[in-house]
């Protein structure tokens, strides 16, 4: 795994590279309305962009991956035989989004400096080939593993929210 | 000089006794709001612990009490507070399948502020998750789209080391 990336070119690029990953509200519509013509709003059944529009809307938006999401993510999406490169790039993208709504701004910097060097190829240009889809990384790994509780496993959004809540509130108190 | 002074002291008598209402004031604003923000948790409280559709119902009810008794939004802060509570009870009516009631909510939510918060995004993802509810898929992409772009911007503020206005 790449060090946090601590340059400010770095940082330049990854807001770039973010900038260029934000799908445009017709691809959302276009992917929702896949969604609904192929099953209702069951997973079940659906072709993968529609799927793939579910993970948009849903995930992306929120900027957070619910358990059921995440596991779409990891079992459809991230799955490389399944995902051309274009939608791969957007799955980066999810990752970083996690990443972030649990605070961890630079694992997610991180994973993406990483997961674009190791997927560029010589030209420079981003190859997903079936061999080259990174593992999931430690940190994102870790990063599941510190939401379980005793409790069971809680969602990583509502943990952060409450969390930024109740600091929120402090300020008034 | 015998004219004047009496004036004089009547002004900086009228200047110390203005001075001591307003730290009264402050002081009293600063009780109030220190008290509205306890209920406010308690009522946050109440929504965590909400799993039936009647414990549901109670948080709902301490939500909208809560909304009613707010201070004017005077300070992001403030306003955060408020965008968040209704994203909370909208939430809590999604949930008991008041649909109509949560679209309202959210309405009024997003109307109150439209800076790009992490309240304002989260009312927008709800929004669009109801409209897909109602079978409405083109008004679900647009909302779920504008949270999108807030989130961007809350990234990049991240990124950028930049304190959230609500945190300030």
């Amino acid at each position: 795994m790449a060090n946090e990336p601590s340059k400010p070119e770095e940082w330049v690029e990854l807001q770039q590279l973010g900038e260029s990953l934000v799908p445009t509200p017709e691809e959302l519509a276009e992917a929702r309305m896949l969604a609904v013509a192929a099953d209702g709003n069951q997973h079940a059944g659906l072709s993968e962009d529609a799927r793939l529009g579910l993970g948009l809307l849903r995930v992306a938006s929120e900027g957070r991956l619910s358990r059921a999401a995440e596991q779409h993510i990891w079992d459809e999406l991230a799955l490389p035989k399944i995902v051309p490169a274009a939608k791969a790039e957007r799955f980066m993208w999810f990752e970083r989004k996690w990443l972030i709504a649990l605070g961890m701004v630079p694992a997610a910097a991180a994973v993406l400096v990483y997961w674009r060097a190791s997927s560029m190829d010589q030209s420079g240009s981003l190859s997903f080939e079936s061999n080259t889809f990174p593992e999931p990384s430690e940190e994102l790994l870790l990063a599941q593993a510190k939401w379980v509780t005793s409790n069971g496993e809680r969602d990583p959004f509502e943990q952060r929210m409450t969390s930024y809540r109740l600091a929120v509130l402090e300020g008034l108190e | 000089v015998r004219r004047v002074l009496p004036l004089l002291l009547t002004i900086a008598l009228a200047g110390v006794g203005c001075a001591r209402d307003k730290q009264e004031h402050t002081a009293s604003v600063e009780q109030a709001s220190s008290e509205w923000s306890q209920r406010v948790r308690h009522a946050h409280e109440l929504t965590d612990k909400a799993r039936s559709e009647g414990e549901r119902r109670v948080a709902i009810a301490a939500l909208r009490q809560v909304l009613r008794d707010a201070p004017p939004p005077a300070t992001p802060r403030v306003q955060w507070v408020l965008q968040d509570l209704q994203f909370r009870l909208a939430l809590a009516l999604v949930d008991n399948k008041e649909h109509e009631s949560a679209l309202t909510v959210v309405e009024q939510g997003l109307n109150m502020a439209q800076e790009p918060t992490l309240a304002r995004a989260n009312l927008l993802a709800l929004q669009g998750k109801v409209f897909e509810l109602q079978g409405k898929p083109g008004e679900a992409a647009r909302a779920l789209h504008e949270a999108l772009l807030i989130n961007e911007v809350l990234l990049e503020r991240a990124l950028e080391g930049e304190a959230e206005p609500e945190r300030q």
